[in-house]
């Protein structure tokens, strides 16, 4: 009854199975447990025979699958990693509100839609925790328009995306930051939060559709490492 | 999540298979003892002696040093790689370092490619951020011994390049030089 490739599909781990079929994935294991996952992956091509029905999600393959290898070379060995990453695109929008009164347009409804596409969680080799979260918020707004000559009324939208990467790094207990030598980009936030055990977190925001780029994942990423004391410390010298 | 899959995949989504090297499987016995990801804790250290230890940095942000046992050396800088940093490449067996300096490239599923981009990245977020510490935080063999053009290189020198041809007082030898 199934295709070939779709036995084959269904044979994957269920890992990765999900992540082809159901879009999304969302587990907490040790850090060599996910190089099963990692191993099936780097095999996705040759399984599946490059079908674009079961290609992996872009984001998994252009975000996460990158920053989780990232979090892999620092993670305690002894100590699970948790990744969640959803690509599913329903677009499900809170209730409309009109936009405050003082708008130049009347008769406007605004609604909000907050994803979280990717999302892990990590307890690294010196002690700290590490959770990296990007969040796409959508607007939407609606409203309703008739033609001058037809008198039709239509039901106009129009979105617009934005991506909130929020990086938080909580250092040891009784471990200090230390602050940077140079001041962090104007493109992004950064707050020591004091406590029991200090965290250090680094916020940014970009536009547009597109998910962030890897890089500038790892440029705030970046940021919060460079007040780790751990961080900025040579690697023992030979 | 794990109630969705049938009672052979309760405790491990992966099953009860080997590992992708033919590792143990969750419940096995040898299970989180894996090359490269260190000890468990409360488990004790392998007894590598240091200079039979593999002499690769491991770490993205958090460097530190590799405990694993050295099976192969490096064609390229002579250093001791375990079995886990080695890499085919060209001219034999490679460590991260010098594959990419052989102009190689590897996939992220690959498991020493967090290593392999670390360099090139760290020498971005350095220009980026403006903090040299990002780069800096290499010990002096990691900073100039691959890099290209500096005396480095694929395929001149060995491990005696770093005592041999390199100043130890010296500390003006970076990629932020004019």
């Amino acid at each position: 009854m199934f295709s070939a490739t779709k036995k084959k599909v269904q044979a994957l781990p269920p890992l990765h199975r999900d992540l082809v079929l159901e879009r999304t994935l969302g587990y907490a294991q040790l850090p060599h447990d996910w190089e099963y996952l990692l191993a099936s992956i780097a095999q996705h091509q040759a399984v599946t025979g490059g079908k674009r029905k079961y290609a992996l999600p872009g984001p998994f393959l252009a975000v996460a699958l990158p920053l989780l290898r990232v979090i892999l070379a620092d993670a305690r060995p002894e100590a699970p990693v948790a990744l969640l990453v959803d690509d599913r695109l329903d677009l499900v929008f809170g209730p409309g509100m009109p936009l405050p009164d003082h708008h130049h347009r009347r008769g406007i409804k605004i609604a909000w839609m907050v994803q979280i596409p990717i999302q892990a969680e990590a307890r690294l080799r010196d002690g700290s925790r590490l959770r990296i979260r990007i969040v796409r918020r959508t607007r939407r707004l609606t409203w309703r328009q008739r033609g001058s000559v037809s008198h039709k009324t239509k039901f106009k939208s129009k979105d617009k995306a934005y991506h909130l990467l929020q990086v938080a790094l909580r250092l040891p207990r009784g471990v200090e930051p230390v602050r940077p030598p140079t001041p962090s980009p104007n493109w992004l936030s950064v707050a020591v939060n004091p406590g029991d055990r200090y965290e250090i977190r680094a916020d940014t925001k970009t536009t547009g559709d597109e998910m962030p780029s890897v890089n500038l994942i790892l440029h705030v990423l970046t940021e919060a490492f460079r007040w780790s004391p751990t961080a900025r410390a040579t690697a023992v010298p030979r | 999540m794990s109630g969705q899959y049938p009672p052979d995949w309760e405790h491990s989504p992966h099953g009860s298979e080997p590992g992708p090297s033919g590792q143990p499987a969750y419940g096995q016995p040898g299970y989180g003892q894996q090359p490269g990801y260190g000890q468990p804790s409360g488990q004790p250290e392998p007894a590598v002696p240091a200079e039979q230890a593999c002499q690769v940095t491991t770490g993205f942000y958090l460097l530190s040093r590799c405990t694993s046992f050295g099976v192969d050396q490096c064609a390229n800088c002579g250093r001791r790689v375990c079995a886990l940093h080695a890499i085919s490449g060209p001219g034999g067996v490679l460590c991260p370092e010098c594959f990419v300096l052989a102009g190689q490239h590897s996939e992220p599923t690959d498991r020493s490619w967090a290593l392999q981009y670390r360099r090139r990245y760290r020498e971005d977020a350095g220009r980026e951020l403006q903090d040299p510490g990002i780069w800096w935080a290499f010990d002096r063999y990691d900073r100039y011994r691959f890099a290209a053009g500096r005396g480095g290189g694929f395929g001149g020198g060995g491990a005696h390049y770093y005592a041999a041809d390199y100043d130890e007082d010296d500390d003006s030898y970076g990629i932020f030089d004019s």
